[in-house]
């Protein structure tokens, strides 16, 4: 894992630059909010464009919920002898 | 704390969620995955992985690369393989309780890991001895802050949390 460091000044009301190449190589835009981690004496800011969560939420709105994982198993397995008959 | 497990309801309860008609368990569900998000460390399986991809192939499967991709930023949910071991005592375990035996080699892994929680609302698994967290979350105060985030986004509770 190879480790880039870059300077950057900390500006009037505490603001800093994020440097070209790296708003260019994660895609960074103005108005992205970016998350800042706090851990044993350092800070870095992991590029999660977007809340892992809230981006799979209803995704499949209104699908059946009570189908126990046999059944999903059985129902593939199924389909599959099927097609090699 | 102690990592629990995380079960296939709890992706499946919020990826089916109604935003207009938001269920309890639904935002429940949202609430342990962003739990996680945040910190908390926590485990499943391979074999609960491919369940709720095969479930979400049969209904959305233009979603399917969107579960993955929330998977793999979930970094503090650790995907396990079950091992034959497992299946040899899952297979055993058969009928002991009420579990099918995708369940009962779930079961296996959490033995194996030391593991006596587990995010669910499927009721078999207190039968084997696994205290089931789901229900009393929604009495923690984030949860409340976890609603009124997601009203923020459009969601339209069916239940009350004030």
């Amino acid at each position: 894992m190879s480790i880039n460091k870059y300077k950057t000044k900390v500006l009037s009301g505490y603001r800093i630059t994020i440097p070209k190449e790296i708003r260019e190589k994660f895609n960074i835009k103005i108005g992205d909010e970016l998350e800042i981690v706090v851990e044993s004496g350092r800070i870095s800011i992991p590029i999660i464009k977007e809340d892992p969560v809230m981006m799979i939420a209803g995704i499949a709105e209104g699908a059946p919920t009570e189908i126990k994982g046999d059944e999903l198993f059985l129902e593939e397995l199924k389909r599959k002898v099927k097609s090699e008959d | 704390m102690k990592i629990r497990f995380v079960d296939a309801p709890i992706f499946i309860k919020w990826m089916a969620a109604k935003k207009k008609k938001l269920s309890l368990e639904a935002a429940v569900s949202g609430y342990i995955l962003t739990k996680i998000m945040k910190g908390e460390k926590a485990i499943t399986t391979t074999l609960v992985k491919d369940e709720v991809l095969i479930w979400l192939s049969r209904y959305k499967a233009s979603a399917l690369p969107k579960f993955i991709q929330s998977l793999k930023a979930l970094v503090y949910l650790e995907i396990v393989s079950p091992t034959l071991s497992d299946q040899e005592e899952a297979c055993s375990n058969y009928g002991k309780y009420p579990l099918g035996i995708s369940d009962l080699i779930n079961l296996a892994v959490m033995r194996r890991k030391n593991i006596n929680k587990i995010y669910t609302t499927d009721k078999g698994y207190s039968s084997a001895s696994i205290n089931i967290i789901f229900h009393e979350l929604s009495k923690e105060p984030n949860f409340k802050t976890f609603t009124k985030n997601l009203k923020n986004k459009g969601f339209k509770p069916s239940y009350s949390y004030s």
